[in-house]
């Protein structure tokens, strides 16, 4: 629905484009609930009636729970969060897929929205015929679409497939003739939900110069990424949200602090998974760490080994074990940054029949001021039987004031004089 | 850039009236007809796309019911008593328009499920599915009306000067088919049950309307639901007008025409009003 100017700030050099306001946006978590609702609803609006909008029935929850924020002309707001924090949703509301349940979404002119690209492509048309296709769905006119013909075709680069249907496409080919109408369709407000990860280096570079272009014409962005790199890269603000809330926005860097503290406070508060402890012929008694956890985290000074003590009762002998242990950093999704298992070592782990404690480290490790967390597992032989898996056990190694960045290395510095 | 203001908020379209809601709709249509046109294209076409028989899809229900009933007449299986026209052209004629009735309702009734592959994708006035469902019906329907007239020529049956007039005749009956499937394709949305039942529902509301009999002699009960039912006339009457060049209730199937428009109208704003409740439902 248009609503006149005047009820929106004028047109005045860097005056607010789009401006989001108490936004509210609720969904059903059972399909029985959600049919009767969406029966109840529908039926009710139409007799005029008043339909629930403010409160929550059973089975529904708040995907957006009061979030804020305006964008004016030029800028590029990044939108991070971990998965399910809302963040498609918030786009789908802006671009007005379906309507808020509480707040208001004020925008001024044309949003163009690469949530999914290629949408509409009919897979038997060629990639000629869906650019017609998916350019007027898009909204842009025919004549609009003739005139961008050769430069979507260019930008798009996928040579004589042009005229092939797009079933024989890749999945980076649609990505690539997707994006390359979507990003020709003149918007105002341009809003990006995670796609270019599908599309090869090359294209995504392709694809973020563009981006920029589009700024320096004053386009606004919303940018949607797991990616660090390209919200710091191409962001002039950030967005965190959070199970629906926004608890961030502003400046990039405190924006992206704010963002990885979710992921150590998500699992450092004590939610180690104990998968397998034991089984009848392997009872594990205790595991224990080196340091000792405080507060639920295993806490590491400068280059300190991280010891696990497993302690066990075998009542037969194990031969030819495996014992697997790997260290994820919490961000960007979860990076398995290291792994490796006694047989990297060439170490044999045979267990004997009684009591006993089996015992690793990883030694050194050098990581600065960052909670990362262990995983480890102890297999029988030719990993017959799991005998033990612990996973997302937090270890916190302390910062030093000399480095910045998560690693530290040692370094060495030295002057030589040239002997005269 | 653009200075036209665009708001989302809730609750927005409840405050709109009856013919607003037709305004506004009208005024989507129009501004989408390239998209429209775009969509019908690509539907219509691809549809035979990898197919032998092509557009010949079309003809082939209009033949085999006329070869059916042809030959339950020479069978004798039928006692249609004395008809002033063929009674198998009858049938044709008449099954063609009830055909192009229930292909209507079942097309309007998959206005929100017919977007199904970029409805979450992007945004655009919904209602314009209708039309382009509609569209594509209306053009099989001209399509295979054609056939028929070829089919009747070489038959030798006499065609009534109205018999051209058919593509307006049915308007009236689409009119009642949008309303009524444009209000389905709502719950259609939240309950597989319309998509499951709507075929045989239609298929059964075919015995309830004189489509392969006519009003005459009928008494009791079946002459009561055949009065009641407004096909029997928006149908009846287009039939007979194009069969035997005359209609017997005329102010009937005006008055039936006005309603089916009202039907719409209030349809439109229901579809308008409550497609926002639906639609999250879909992604």
């Amino acid at each position: 629905m248009s609503i006149k100017p005047a009820q929106f700030d004028v047109d005045t050099g860097n005056s607010s484009i789009l401006r989001v306001e108490n936004l509210h946006k609720k969904f059903c978590r059972t399909l029985k609930h959600s049919m009767y609702y969406g029966i109840i609803d529908s039926v009710r609006s139409m007799l005029g009636l008043a339909y629930d909008t403010d409160r929550l029935r059973k089975n529904e929850f708040w995907a957006l729970e009061d979030i804020c924020f305006e964008l004016h002309k030029g800028e590029t707001l990044g939108v991070v969060g971990a998965n399910g924090s809302g963040k498609s949703t918030l786009l789908r509301l802006i671009t007005g897929i379906y309507p808020p349940d509480r707040g208001r979404i004020t925008f001024r002119g044309r949003i163009g929205a690469l949530i999914a690209v290629g949408a509409g492509f009919h897979p038997h048309m060629t990639g000629r015929e869906n650019i017609y296709l998916n350019g007027t769905i898009l909204g842009m006119t025919r004549r609009e679409i003739d005139g961008q013909l050769d430069d979507i075709i260019a930008f798009a680069d996928i040579g004589d497939f042009l005229e092939a249907p797009v079933s024989t496409y890749s999945s980076g080919m649609r990505v690539r003739l997707g994006f390359a109408i979507a990003i020709h369709s003149e918007p105002d407000i341009l809003l990006v939900d995670e796609i270019l990860a599908v599309g090869d280096i090359g294209f995504q570079l392709k694809c973020f110069n563009r981006l920029g272009e589009l700024r320096q014409k004053g386009v606004a962005t919303v940018l949607v990424t797991h990616n660090l790199h390209h919200i710091t890269t191409f962001c002039t603000k950030v967005l965190v949200l959070n199970k629906g809330k926004k608890i961030f926005a502003g400046n990039v860097e405190e924006g992206l602090e704010v963002y990885k503290k979710t992921f150590s406070d998500l699992q450092s508060a004590g939610e180690v998974e104990k998968v397998t402890t034991g089984t009848q012929d392997f009872i594990v008694e205790d595991v224990m760490f080196v340091p000792a956890m405080e507060h639920d985290k295993v806490v590491l000074k400068d280059y300190e080994n991280l010891e696990v003590v497993i302690k066990f009762n075998a009542l037969k002998d194990f031969n030819n074990m495996e014992l697997d242990c790997v260290l994820r950093a919490p961000f960007p999704m979860s990076t398995e940054f290291f792994r490796a298992n006694n047989h990297a070592f060439n170490k044999k782990i045979n267990i004997t029949k009684g009591r006993g404690a089996l015992r690793f480290s990883i030694n050194g490790l050098n990581l600065n001021n960052v909670t990362v967390h262990l995983f480890f597992a102890v297999w029988s032989e030719n990993r017959g039987a799991c005998l033990l898996w612990w996973r997302n056990i937090p270890v916190h190694c302390l910062g030093s004031a000399r480095f910045t960045g998560i690693i530290k290395y040692p370094m060495e510095f030295s002057i030589k004089k040239d002997a005269n | 850039m653009s200075s036209e203001i665009t708001v989302y908020e809730t609750k927005q379209r409840r405050k709109i009236g009856m013919l607003a809601a037709a305004g506004i709709m009208s005024a989507d249509i129009i501004r989408y007809r390239e998209l429209i046109w775009q969509l019908f294209k690509r539907d219509f076409l691809m549809q035979y796309k990898k197919s032998f028989l092509g557009v010949g899809w079309i003809l082939l229900a209009p033949l085999i019911g006329f070869a059916s009933w042809v030959f339950m007449n020479a069978a004798g299986v039928l006692k249609p008593g004395d008809m002033a026209f063929p009674y198998p052209a009858f049938v044709l004629i008449s099954t063609t328009l009830w055909a192009f009735f229930t292909n209507s309702v079942l097309a309007a009734s998959r206005t929100l499920k017919s977007g199904k592959g970029f409805i979450g994708q992007v945004h655009y006035p919904h209602h314009i599915m209708l039309v382009k469902e509609l569209l594509q019906v209306y053009v099989n329907f001209l399509i295979s009306f054609v056939f028929v007239t070829v089919l009747l020529m070489c038959f030798n049956v006499t065609l009534s000067i109205f018999y051209y007039a058919t593509p307006l005749l049915v308007l009236p009956m689409l009119a009642l088919a949008a309303a009524a499937g444009l209000s389905l394709s709502i719950v259609n949305v939240v309950s597989m049950d319309i998509d499951k039942s709507l075929g045989y529902l239609l298929n059964f509301f075919m015995f309830l309307t004189p489509v392969v009999y006519t009003v005459d002699n009928k008494t009791g009960i079946v002459k009561l639901i055949l009065t009641c039912n407004p096909m029997t006339y928006l149908h009846g009457c287009a039939r007979d007008l194009i069969v035997f060049g005359r209609i017997d209730n005329t102010d009937m199937f005006l008055g039936l025409t006005l309603a089916a428009l009202l039907c719409l109208l209030v349809s439109m704003k229901w579809f308008y009003v409550a497609e926002e409740k639906v639609i999250e439902k879909m992604i």
